[in-house]
């Protein structure tokens, strides 16, 4: 045995010894008034402090990555939009840039850039979304009714262009479903230029006021090395100064249009709010660029034949962080798998780090900092 | 005048949805849909609670906890199942862990249409709810009363 | 772009799994995920990692019931990952810190994404999902 296997190996055995001093089990959740989603987790305390936190999922385990057996693979998009309803527009693009990557079908030049806009609608309607939902948590109530409010503005244009609110059902296999006119986009871009004032006034407030600031200062921190090497995604990642955003990769029309990642280097819950906040503000700025650059012609190609055997990831960038795709294909209409690796799968070990040695009043707000989806992590 | 036809309270379950039924619920209570010009206000606490708003379909982990939550709540309750997940399992009706609509595991008075429900209709189905709880809240005061009746006059045979 | 998404991925045998996942750890490469597909004799996994915007996944061909070591003692993040491998597809995969002894989804059935047939696996069965929401044992 080399030095290094047995390295390896040594660590696989050294004991935990954390968990045998006999610490205070609290139960949190499943049903609890911080999320709507159910999420449970052990947490173990000793007096007020948090040793550590063992979550347990399964509440909305559906199993729908074995339903791709049973149907088609361009009927299937409809059943991945419904993997989350938060980032349904993203996860539906996402199953249709790993199957048009399986089936060699390049997109018309308008439908990626639609992709991107709504991409990013739905980007700034689910930070918002967690912008409420956080300043609840923080007993924030007129803040969590403002920015629910500036949300239904973002909504409304999500149900002009694409004709759903949350589960959007344009995205399919080829391209996209809907073509609103230049008209309505221009006609869109002005009522998010509103949106886009009040949330700059949102995030103002959430960011200088001095009681968040007191809750959410130096609390959760999350050390750079400690949030890379346990995998974590997303502005978890950025907000302890790693600069990873799958935008990058230039799908849809990121690599024409040009982004800039976002990072922060505090690693605490302040830093994740203030990613998210500039997030949004980068968003708008995408949606503007998207529209004045959106080029005429068909939005979508028909998906002819088969899939050929094979396989293939995809990547993209969601509101909570890198998510991965993977289809393979054996060459019949229903695929063989489908996988998708989503951002809260990959964040929740470095949630459970964050938790540890925080108190437990602070439970609550760490875990809103993160944003967690559980109908995405359950699947 | 029934005060709980005008003053219901919330509270609302999440059994395995995709959250999209989720967030627009959440949305009937903010300022553009506003549920509590009905006078509704949602409670976490199933004992104060009389309209159960559940979302998504119901499988063999989290089908106790929907029957828990229901049979906490005091008499007279409506449930109300939003989303075709709630109906039936929707999308997901042929999911290894889907056994099926909440209608499986607890009664059902209120079903709302869509995936995902939109606002307005979650707003009317929890406006038809109330109506429901107030028939039901009569029934319950008409066979108090006929009991009442019927013990007065069982002591006056004595 | 296709190439960029899909990265490379490098077959290996099931011993140069730990040694080849430590010498991405040490080049700085981040675990993207482990995946999982069934096949009839067995399971094959892919481990992703990521180094910027590079992907490169080793993958190995994991016949039924032979144990496949945990790499959560290089990356403690794959805990998730591999608990949730070995309560869908059966793979045993020994040593993971982080057990959670079955309990992941706890659906009722078990092993549901496996391919390999019922009989192959009853012998030993450490991981069945048999229901009950107990809480996880084991050590995080
Ligand atoms: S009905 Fe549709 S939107 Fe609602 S929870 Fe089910 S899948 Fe999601």
């Amino acid at each position: 045995m080399s030095g290094q296997d047995k390295r390896v190996q040594d660590a696989a055995h050294a004991p935990r010894e954390d968990f045998v001093k006999g610490p205070t089990v609290i139960p949190f959740g499943p049903q609890h008034p911080v999320l709507p989603e159910p999420l449970h987790f052990d947490l173990l305390l000793e007096d007020e402090k948090v040793l550590g936190a063992i979550p347990q999922i399964g509440y909305i385990h559906r199993g729908l990555e074995l339903l791709v057996e049973k149907r088609d693979f361009a009927d299937y998009v409809h059943v991945a939009e419904r993997i989350c309803g938060i980032c349904s527009f993203m996860h539906g693009m996402g199953y249709c840039e790993a199957v048009e990557s399986l089936l060699g079908l390049p997109i018309p030049d308008r439908a990626r850039y639609l992709r991107t806009f709504w991409c990013e609608l739905e980007r700034v309607h689910s930070h918002l979304l967690w912008m409420g939902l956080a300043a609840d948590a923080l007993g924030f109530e007129s803040l969590f009714m403002a920015a629910w409010r500036t949300r239904e503005l973002v909504l409304d244009v999500a149900e002009e262009t694409a004709g759903g609110r949350v589960i959007f059902g344009s995205a399919i296999v080829g391209g996209v479903s809907k073509d609103p006119s230049d008209e309505t986009l221009a006609r869109c871009i002005k009522a998010l230029a509103l949106a886009r004032e009040e949330v700059k006034r949102l995030s103002m407030v959430m960011l200088q006021n001095i009681t968040v600031r007191h809750r959410l200062e130096g609390v959760g921190v999350l050390s750079a090395d400690a949030a890379y090497a346990l995998g974590a995604v997303g502005p978890m990642l950025r907000a302890s100064g790693r600069a990873y955003d799958a935008r990058s990769l230039g799908y849809a029309a990121y690599g024409e249009i040009g982004f800039e990642t976002v990072v922060e280097t505090a690693g605490d819950c302040m830093a994740r709010a203030i990613v998210r906040a500039r997030e949004i503000e980068q968003s708008f700025a995408i949606m503007d660029k998207v529209v004045a650059a959106i080029p005429a012609g068909p939005v979508s190609v028909p998906a002819k034949g088969m899939p050929p055997k094979g396989e293939s990831f995809a990547r993209l960038e969601q509101p909570r962080g890198e998510v991965v795709y993977y289809v393979r294909s054996n060459g019949t209409r229903n695929l063989e798998r489908f996988r998708v690796r989503t951002p809260t799968f990959a964040n929740v070990p470095a949630m459970v780090e964050a938790m540890r040695g925080s108190s437990l009043a602070d439970v609550p707000t760490i875990v809103l900092t993160i944003d967690p989806c559980i109908s995405c992590t359950e699947r | 005048m029934s005060s709980i036809e005008r003053s219901p309270w919330l509270i609302h379950y999440d059994a395995s949805s995709c959250n999209g039924c989720d967030i627009e619920v959440l949305a009937c209570l903010t300022p553009v849909y506003d549920a509590e010009r009905f006078g509704c206000i949602v409670t976490g606490d199933p004992k104060q609670a009389d309209i159960f708003l559940v979302t998504g379909s119901v499988n063999h982990l989290n089908a106790p906890i929907v029957k828990n939550i229901y049979d906490q709540m005091p008499e007279p309750k409506a449930v109300v199942a939003i989303g075709a997940c709630a109906y039936s399992g929707g999308v997901f009706a042929e999911c290894y862990n889907v056994s099926g609509g909440v209608a499986s595991t607890i009664p059902v008075d209120v079903y709302v249409p869509g995936c995902a429900a939109k606002p307005e209709s979650i707003l009317d189905g929890v406006v038809r709810a109330a109506q429901i709880l107030k028939e039901k809240e009569k029934a319950m005061r008409a066979t108090r009363k006929a009991e009442r009746k019927g013990r007065k006059a069982e002591g006056a045979q004595r | 772009m296709t190439e960029q998404h899909n990265g490379s991925i490098i077959p290996i045998e099931i011993g140069a799994l730990l040694p080849e996942t430590d010498a991405l750890r040490s080049a700085g490469w981040r675990l993207v995920q482990v995946l999982c597909v069934g096949s009839a004799d067995g399971a094959e996994l892919s481990y992703s990692f990521g180094l910027d915007l590079e992907m490169r996944s080793l993958r190995v061909t994991v016949p039924a019931e032979t144990p496949l070591p945990s790499v959560t003692a290089i990356y403690p993040g794959a805990f998730l990952y591999e608990n949730e491998i070995r309560d869908l597809f059966g793979v045993r995969i020994e040593r993971i810190a982080g057990d959670w002894e079955g309990k992941v989804y706890d659906v009722a059935m078990g092993k549901l994404f496996s391919k390999v047939s019922i009989k192959a696996i009853s012998s030993e069965d450490p991981g069945a999902a048999t229901g009950g929401a107990a809480s996880m044992g084991g050590a995080l």
